[in-house]
């Protein structure tokens, strides 16, 4: 309120309240942590937390490209369909023999369709102005749409070789979790240490002040489209090579699963807000809560009711959080 | 970092000039004049006040967590009467009317109405209590008639029970701005309406309530000279009928021209409340900063230099056209106009926001092509834009990110930012500017208006242009701020920066310009120098008066 | 249990043929089918059923998907009725709320035949599809041989469930359970339930969970092949293929090889031969005043490694692209 500065006692409120809207996320899934592992002694075990890595691989990437989108105040609803159409197009050329031609298709083919559907996404929403939910919706349906048509039924009897990126491992490690944490890490260097970084928080936090800075402001929407284009493709590579299938319904309702993640992770969708690390949290929430719950048996419709009142708590609390700054 | 401690307020006001006409308690003022009930004539008989009080304030403290934003402030109103609140941003001022106009219910203290005391505890009870607060443009709904707005929650029925009649709505808009004396269309869209037209909306909303006690927070923010002086004919027309009116500003000018009283907040406390005749500006200031105040309008005239910014013929349709002026090396060119001359257009052409259609811009001489904002900057001119908020910050990043943002193509390799040069460049920045921040991390919005500016201007300085175009450096921003920016662009200048300064404020274009370019429907229609431009003479230049006529 | 009349198709066409009841008509009759969802790769087959029985009849059909939604339903049908159509063969896409479909074909009086789906009231003609019931007691079936075959004394499974709370799926859980209780098997076995949405993925990572737990089940079982197949990814990658017996709800083709390739035990077969092709047979009949029962029930069949090959066949006709 004033323009007199903060003292010291009211710095170190400042400094709390930042600390715990920043990294409150943390502590909510060392609490979650905590309480399967008092439960179920086989949660704590480091065969169970690779496999909840490995089970938020897909997700968790998509996130990724996700919180791009939504830092820039947009979203990206058409991701779940988009995969599908990638993993299919993938299997496609994974059920061939294993030529080099058909190996390199099988494996690039699902980015290259990432980077073309996120590309379509992108020329829309930055230089035609059309609000990113209304295109991506309409996205979200089209590429199901041409998915459906193109192949119904599911393409298995993929070839071997295939099944090392979704279910190899180096070491303990499996690959996904290797890509996982490669990707994670890669965005956030970028969004953190690069100029393109900066532009897509200020594009998000205030597009005219942005455009008036000299920030090329409809390239920066276009490149998050096509970055969480990518996200997907490469979700899809791991997603077909975990399931050794191809499917024209894959990955309904994958838009939501990402979006929570990001938006647990305290991205907001109003944009300028969002990190890398806070969304793979707020993954691994989602995926340790999944984990655990299977885990203790307990019911599905109780684990969507306690999933859906995690995923409002997190946000009415990062509301209070960063209210009680003002 | 940290201000120095300011002389502890005096709760009788009686620190800084002593007069006794200050060591009235409000108690004292309001007691009399209830019990009495006489028209007596303050103010040098400028007015016959009629000195009953409406609404008596007592104690009245309100805290945000640990900060004390109003601290046990007493204030009269008395019907008939413009008292003014001045102080600098963050005093207290608008919490204080917020709190009075039921915004903030968790307040200590009481608050009595024609002696009767009320606890206000929401807007709507406050409303039918006759207390009416004109907000900022902001707050009407744009898809809706002038005449909805107005009438908005109190829509009046036609002759079918429960059903709006739009026509009454408008018929009775078109009797207050008669009353008025104000020329709106009650049947527009708001969103039709020029900002100056929203606050006079704004206004007649505020007023057609009827109310006992009318609040104006920072009125003529978007006014020009003219309509600041309608407002004021309106304000007296409704003084004249016994309103009891609350006048927050920043202007100074504004208080001496039109408030009876005046009241200084410091910190959330009352520093001194007189009669208007009492202040002068100086100790105004004085009152409101706890200290002496240097120059608010540094001014340090130095031989111009070459030609840095040349435009030829600039023209964007239906905006501006043949426009063709230059700006020297430490030069400061003030440009002024009302709202909708075309000078912030201008503006956004001279740096790509909005490309012009025809004509050259030049810098130092080489054609430019500027396209874009980011093809300004390349060419060497930065903006700081005209309203902060909207088109200037980030608000939610930090005090250095929003500061580095244009400058980033120069501290990076590779694509990655080097941290420590970064960090260097917005630190230096930040001293020379004297911004008031936490730290270079804190979020800008955090910032007072006046350090948000800064760190504005700060942007545009980074990229080491050689052509700065300001536009409104100073809007709602206090006074200690004001003259810190002020002194930064005069020491730009004399570094051998080329100024082009748009201001709606004439003391600062006085105070402030080597040249002034006058910009009406469009077009420049004159340029006077530093020693011949007078606040009527600009005004008149501005309006398409005859100059003979000022 | 059931006191219903179950009937084959081919068994009452041909009855139909010899007793020469078909009058030659002047005009080919237009049937109207209404799908419930083609990006369903069974009910894209029960299309293909239904489209190979119009051309082998001769009749016109003209077709419509309510993708899921029963508003989007409605409309096909009421334009199909302006077109004229003289049957509707009508997949409901809602137990319930697809009654209005059906309403506005009799206004029309137009004969409705329902398969596959039945929704709930309304007047139709017949009903071509399954008993779900059946498709779990066929489970219990699979689990029952499997108790004699490995002759412990109590067997451990997962139970893949589909979607919490769905018709079908209620009906096959229903239909198990009691199978295996009126077996007298009821409490030999404990089931382990999770809801996997009928979705490959889902069945994958519940599996993958559950077995990380504990690795000694002795079965799997699943509302859908699709979750069966995400099962046995896991149970493959956690090298326990044989150890842990696994057995299936459709048929699909894909769960046909696993059969044969011996990652699964089992599947329950749903013929989409008979029932989209039913529907069309259904439409054609009672234009040709047929008087048909209100229910021809398709059975459903368990597929083991012992009959795969008879299935084969079947899937490769309507399970193209």
């Amino acid at each position: 309120m004033s323009s007199v500065l903060p003292g010291g006692p009211a710095r170190g409120h400042v400094s709390v309240a930042a600390a715990l809207r920043d990294y409150g996320i943390y502590l909510a899934l060392i609490l979650l942590i905590a309480y399967f592992s008092i439960r179920v002694p086989e949660f704590r075990t480091a065969e169970n937390a690779l496999l909840i890595l490995l089970q938020v691989s897909v997700i968790g990437v998509i996130a990724i490209g996700m919180t791009f989108t939504i830092i820039t105040a947009g979203i990206d609803l058409s991701v779940g369909s988009l995969l599908a159409v990638a993993g299919v197009m993938s299997g496609v050329f994974a059920q061939k023999d294993p030529m080099f031609s058909n190996i390199a298709l099988a494996l690039s083919l699902p980015i290259l369709i990432g980077l073309l559907g996120g590309a379509i996404n992108g020329l829309v929403i930055a230089w035609a102005g059309v609000n990113a939910l209304i295109v991506t919706l309409g996205t979200l349906t089209a590429y199901r749409g041409f998915v459906v048509w193109y192949r119904v039924n599911p393409i298995y009897d993929l070839q071997p070789y295939y099944s090392v990126i979704g279910q190899g491992a180096v070491g303990p490690v499996p690959i996904p979790v290797l890509i996982l944490i490669f990707m994670a890490v890669v965005a956030a260097i970028v969004l953190n240490f690069t100029r393109f970084g900066r532009y897509v928080y200020a594009v998000g936090g205030n597009r005219e002040a942005a455009r008036a800075a000299g920030i090329n402001v409809e390239l920066v929407t276009f490149a998050v489209y096509v970055i969480s284009g990518f996200c997907v493709g490469v979700a899809a590579l791991i997603f077909t090579s975990r399931l050794m299938a191809a499917q024209a319904i894959s990955g309904q309702g994958f838009e939501l699963q990402a979006i929570a993640a990001a938006v647990v992770g305290g991205a907001s969708l109003f944009g300028g807000r969002g990190r890398i690390s806070n969304t793979i949290v707020g993954a691994l929430i989602m995926g340790v809560l999944f984990n655990g719950f299977v885990m203790l048996d307990v019911p599905a419709p109780i684990q969507q009711m306690a999933i859906g009142v995690i995923i409002i708590a997190a946000v009415w609390l990062d509301g209070i959080l960063r209210k009680r700054r003002r | 970092m940290k201000r120095l401690p300011l002389d502890p307020p005096n709760r009788l006001g009686v620190d800084t000039f002593g007069e006794e006409v200050l060591a009235f308690t409000g108690e004292e003022i309001c007691t009399r004049a209830m019990t009495t009930s006489t028209t007596i004539a303050e103010n040098g008989g400028r007015t016959e006040v009629s000195a009953r009080c409406v609404v008596s304030i007592r104690g009245v403290t309100k805290s945000f967590g640990a900060t004390r934003a109003v601290d046990r402030v007493d204030l009269d109103l008395h019907a008939g009467e413009v008292h003014a609140l001045v102080g600098e941003n963050g005093a207290g001022k608008s919490t204080l009317m917020r709190v009075l106009a039921g915004f903030h219910s968790d307040y200590s203290g009481t608050i009595a109405l024609d002696g009767e005391q009320t606890q206000i505890l929401h807007p709507r009870q406050a409303q039918a209590l006759g207390i009416a607060l004109v907000h900022q443009e902001l707050s009407l709904l744009p898809e809706m008639t002038v005449a909805e707005n107005i009438f908005l929650g109190r829509e009046p029925y036609g002759t079918i029970p429960g059903v709006i009649s739009r026509p009454a709505m408008e018929e009775r808009s078109r009797t207050l701005f008669r009353e008025l004396g104000i020329q709106l269309d009650a049947a527009a869209r708001v969103d039709r309406l020029s900002i100056a037209e929203r606050q006079l909306v704004e206004i007649v909303k505020g007023v057609s309530a009827n109310p006992r006690v009318l609040i104006f927070d920072e009125p003529t923010s978007s006014l020009t000279y003219h309509e600041t002086r309608e407002l004021f004919r309106v304000i007296k027309g409704l003084t004249a009928k016994g309103t009891a009116v609350v006048y927050i500003s920043h202007k100074l000018d504004e208080i001496f021209a039109v408030a009876h009283r005046v009241t200084v907040l410091r910190d959330g406390a009352r520093v001194a409340s007189a009669p208007v005749a009492a202040w002068t500006h100086a100790r105004l200031v004085n009152a409101m900063v706890g200290r002496d105040l240097s120059a608010l309008f540094p001014h340090t005239p130095s031989a111009p230099g070459e030609i840095r910014l040349e435009v030829r013929n600039l023209t964007r349709r239906g905006a501006f056209r043949a426009i063709s002026f230059h700006v020297r090396a430490r030069e400061v060119v003030g440009l002024y106009g009302l709202i909708g001359s075309g000078r912030t257009s201008l503006a956004d052409a001279l740096f790509g926001i909005t490309p012009a259609d025809a004509g050259e811009i030049l810098v130092d001489g080489e054609p430019v092509a500027v396209r874009s904002p980011g093809r300004a900057l390349a060419h060497g001119i930065a903006m700081a834009p005209e309203d902060r908020r909207a088109r200037g910050l980030v608000p939610m990043l930090s005090v250095k990110i929003n500061m580095s943002l244009s400058a980033l193509a120069a501290l990076t390799q590779g694509g990655f930012i080097a941290r420590s040069r970064e960090l260097d460049a917005v630190e230096r920045l930040i001293a020379r500017l004297s911004v008031r921040a936490a730290s270079h991390s804190q979020e800008v919005m955090m910032l007072s208006g006046g350090n948000q500016q800064k760190v504005v201007l700060a942007r545009a300085l980074m990229v080491g242009p050689k052509v700065l175009i300001l536009d409104e450096p100073t809007r709602g921003i206090d006074v200690v701020a004001k003259a810190e920016v002020h002194a930064t662009i005069d020491d730009l200048a004399r570094q051998g920066l080329a100024v082009l300064m748009i201001s709606s404020e004439l003391p600062e274009i006085l105070g402030m310009s080597d040249r002034v370019l006058v910009m009406r429907d469009g077009a420049i229609v004159g340029e006077i120098a530093r020693g011949e431009a007078s606040e009527e003479r600009l005004v008149a230049v501005a309006a398409g008066v005859a100059e003979s006529s000022a | 249990m059931q006191k219903k009349l179950i009937v084959s198709m081919t068994v009452l066409a041909g009855a139909l043929l010899a007793g020469g009841t078909v009058q030659a008509q002047e005009k080919k009759p237009t049937i109207g089918i209404s799908y419930q969802n083609l990006a369903f790769p069974y009910v894209a087959a029960l299309q293909k059923a239904a489209q190979n029985t119009c051309s082998a009849l001769k009749v016109q059909c003209i077709e419509a998907d309510a993708v899921n939604d029963t508003d989007k339903e409605l409309k096909n049908v009421e334009s199909m009725l302006a077109k004229n159509i003289d049957c509707l063969a009508f997949e409901a896409a809602s137990l319930k709320a697809s009654r209005a479909s059906i309403d506005a074909a009799a206004r029309k009086k137009v004969p409705v035949v329902q398969f596959n789906g039945k929704a709930e009231g309304g007047t139709y003609v017949t009903f071509v599809g399954s008993e779900q019931p059946d498709s779990g007691a066929q489970l219990a079936v699979f689990l029952a041989d499997l108790y004699k075959k490995l002759g412990k004394p109590t067997l451990k499974g997962i139970y893949l469930r589909g979607v919490a709370g769905q018709v079908t799926d209620i009906a096959r859980n229903d239909g198990m359970k009691n199978g295996l209780k009126s077996a007298n098997l009821l409490d030999k076995f404990s089931f382990t339930e999770q809801f996997a949405d009928y979705d490959r993925g889902k069945g994958q990572s519940v599996t993958e969970s559950l077995l990380t737990k504990d690795k000694n089940y002795d079965f799997i079982v699943a509302n859908n092949d699709d979750m069966i197949l995400g099962a046995v990814q896991v149970v493959r990658q956690f090298k326990l293929t044989g150890k842990i017996h696994m057995a299936g709800v459709d048929g699909l083709p894909e769960a046909l090889d696993a059969i044969k390739k011996g990652e699964l035990d089992a599947t329950v077969f749903q013929d989409p031969e008979g029932q989209g092709g039913g529907g069309v047979w259904g439409c054609y009949l009672a234009l040709h005043g047929v008087k048909l029962p209100k229910d021809i029930l398709i059975p459903f069949k368990l597929v083991t490694k012992d009959n795969v090959d008879d299935f084969v066949a079947i899937a490769k006709r309507v399970y193209v692209k």
